[in-house]
């Protein structure tokens, strides 16, 4: 439950960034369970992956053109059940005359390339509230999405006791939901638990994207 | 009746004698100073020259009825009343700025006895004693600066000069004090003036009165009179031309507060004044073209008002009226940021409003005001630049490339005044154009930054389990 909060806050922050279409929706394509095989190697990892974690961490980067954007995410998971989601958001600045832009000044990055958008959520009352009161429901797809390990997703593959490196032939099975992208890789460290998962691959429109997933039982 | 004794007699008679005399010094210092000066000069009655000379050396010789000793002048009580300084103190003479009472013999930072007419000038005339110990010649000084100064003619030195400063007792810079080179001494333009008639004073006092066209020395002794020139101690190749520099120095630094309160200390101590404090118009009078100097009754200053550029400079011409009045002026600004004056030249230094004033010599009440508008001219090299950098904008290259090019033309646009904007606007919709262009890549790529962000939560979506 902690998670479902968790991830509301997180689709929250994107609309903020105005992109986010939630509206793409998870079409659970990877399957809900596991049908179980001979050779099921991959069962593990997708009981990893409902593990109970404390902290989930994120970072997406994204290279354009020799540039690089980079978001990061915090999930934190308090003891009284309360979850926390910190983020800090990097986009390009647009430029302007000077006197055209109104309003506040962004926090910028020391080259003046980006601006930094940062911030805390909480979730309340099936909202995710943000440090400045603004508000957002929660999405209604978010548990048919997301990621499953099998075989036949996979290509190249190296599963051994503690890791995962492979290629990601299907990316949209695997995904759980349409997603444009080509050439997908996926490398995992784990024990009992993940340790970190590390997904690259390149966007429609040319772009890099590296997603790092980051976990703590 | 019972007899009063001798001692007590004696008593009465030194106390009756007492008060007769303090009722007598009442009753002669009972006019008013400004009254006092008039009638001091009611015997003088000539209009110039040797004439006017004759009879101003007659009368402040006969006034001068105290010779001062040389212990008189380092006499505090004397001093505080001829050279006010601040804060109950002295005036340092060459440097006009406070200067300790307390006589020590002359020690460092403390004050000496100068001789404006150098004893070693005097012809021998005097020493410690008559024009020597004159309150109205004798000033005070700086110890260092009266050895500075040493027995130097005055001059405007015309080579090169060093600065004398005056120090006080500890070691404090206290301004300057006036210039040496070249063996001549020059005073700050604002003691010209009161050197200047010092010295004619020593010398229409202390020159027999046969060479001045008088007609007695007064009650001095006859040892105290002689013969003196003003190129005794004016650096001149001629007496004209020492007097020349003379009656410049009168014109330049018309007498001030503190030499007016010295006239009226020396008359209340040693009976005399300095007739060319009160009257400098004499100083021309007898040594100049003859006449009594008109002083202007209003001046005039022509244009009244101008316009300028930032580095244009314009003369202004100045009248004095009535016909004859001498124009002899000095010079102002009222914002020195704006404009700055010399001998009449006005050179616009930076935009904005101001005026020049030019005021009378011989009455600084009497002024003249100028009005100057100052523009500035379009910066031809800020519009240059701003059209360089919009011709180097990058609009085919990295992400990072174009806007480094971008800020560099918003860097040079910035720099554009409201005089340069209109001729600017071709390349400013240019500049609009090309960041228009960007801003567009940039969202195309946030969008895309968005996606990715969207796509990475939706792949734990099913960690809820």
């Amino acid at each position: 439950m902690k998670k479902i909060f968790a991830l509301i806050a997180v689709f929250a922050a994107l609309c903020m960034f105005g992109g986010c279409d939630v509206s793409s929706d998870g079409k659970g394509t990877g399957g809900q369970q596991n049908e179980p095989s001979k050779k099921d190697l991959y069962a593990p990892l997708n009981e990893m992956l409902a593990a109970d974690y404390s902290k989930i961490g994120l970072t997406v980067t994204d290279t354009f053109d020799g540039a690089y954007l980079k978001s990061e995410y915090n999930f934190l998971y308090a003891d009284d059940g309360s979850v926390t989601l910190q983020y800090a958001v990097e986009r390009f600045a647009e430029l302007s005359l000077p006197g055209a832009s109104e309003g506040e000044t962004p926090e910028t990055s020391s080259d003046g390339m980006k601006v930094i958008y940062r911030g805390e959520a909480k979730i309340e009352d099936g909202k995710a509230v943000f440090s400045d009161g603004r508000q957002f429901s929660l999405p209604a797809n978010i548990a048919q999405i997301g990621f499953t390990f099998k075989e036949e997703y996979f290509g190249n593959a190296d599963l051994a006791g503690i890791y995962l490196k492979a290629d990601v032939t299907d990316a949209e099975a695997f995904w759980g939901s349409e997603i444009s992208c080509s050439d997908m890789k996926i490398s995992a460290t784990f024990l009992d638990f993940f340790y970190d998962i590390t997904i690259t691959y390149t966007a429609e429109d040319g772009s890099g994207v590296e997603y790092l997933y980051t976990f703590t039982v | 009746m019972q007899r009063i004794s001798r001692k007590v007699q004696s008593l009465i008679l030194a106390l009756v004698m007492c008060l007769g005399i303090a009722y007598a010094g009442s009753v002669s210092s009972g006019s008013a100073p400004a009254d006092a000066a008039a009638d001091y000069y009611a015997p003088i009655t000539a209009a110039g020259g040797e004439e006017l000379l004759g009879q101003v050396h007659d009368l402040i010789t006969t006034t001068h009825t105290k010779y001062t000793s040389y212990t008189d002048c380092k006499n505090p009580a004397y001093y505080r009343r001829t050279d006010p300084g601040p804060n109950g103190e002295l005036a340092e003479f060459y440097a006009q700025t406070e200067l300790s009472s307390t006589w020590k013999s002359g020690a460092n930072g403390t004050w000496n006895r100068e001789h404006v007419w150098c004893q070693s000038h005097s012809n021998g005339l005097w020493g410690e004693s008559g024009g020597g110990a004159d309150l109205l010649h004798i000033r005070p000084t700086e110890s260092r600066v009266n050895s500075a100064r040493g027995n130097n003619k005055y001059a405007v030195i015309s080579g090169s000069k060093n600065t004398v400063i005056y120090r006080n007792a500890a070691g404090q810079d206290m301004g300057p004090a006036g210039y040496t080179g070249g063996g001549l001494f020059e005073p700050l333009d604002q003691v010209k003036g009161d050197v200047a008639r010092i010295v004619l004073y020593m010398y229409t006092h202390y020159n027999t009165y046969s060479n001045v066209h008088g007609s007695t020395n007064g009650n001095g002794r006859s040892n105290y009179f002689g013969t003196l020139h003003f190129t005794d101690i004016v650096s001149a190749s001629n007496e004209k031309g020492a007097t020349e520099l003379l009656l410049d120095w009168n014109e330049l630094d018309p007498p001030d507060s503190l030499e007016l309160s010295r006239n009226e200390a020396a008359q209340e101590i040693q009976g005399n004044r300095n007739p060319f404090v009160d009257h400098p118009e004499y100083a021309e009078a007898i040594w100049g073209d003859g006449t009594t100097e008109v002083k202007p009754t209003a001046l005039t200053l022509s244009p009244s008002s101008l316009e300028l550029k930032v580095g244009q400079s314009q003369s202004l011409t100045v009248s004095a009226q009535p016909a004859g009045a001498s124009a002899a002026v000095t010079w102002s600004v009222s914002d020195s940021s704006v404009l700055s004056v010399s001998n009449g030249v006005v050179k616009a230094l930076g935009e904005g409003r101001a005026t020049v004033t030019a005021m009378s010599v011989s009455d600084p009440s009497v002024k003249a005001v100028a009005e100057v508008t100052v523009e500035r001219p379009v910066d031809q090299a800020k519009l240059e630049a701003f059209h360089a950098a919009v011709e180097d904008i990058d609009g085919e290259g990295t992400l990072a490339r174009r806007a480094a090019s971008l800020r560099k033309a918003l860097s040079a646009y910035s720099a554009l005044t409201d005089k340069e904007l209109p001729l600017a606007e071709e390349d400013i919709g240019r500049l609009s154009a090309a960041l228009d262009d960007y801003n567009r890549l940039v969202r195309a790529y946030n969008e895309g930054a968005n996606d990715a962000c969207d796509a990475a939560l939706r792949g734990i979506g099913k960690l809820i389990g």
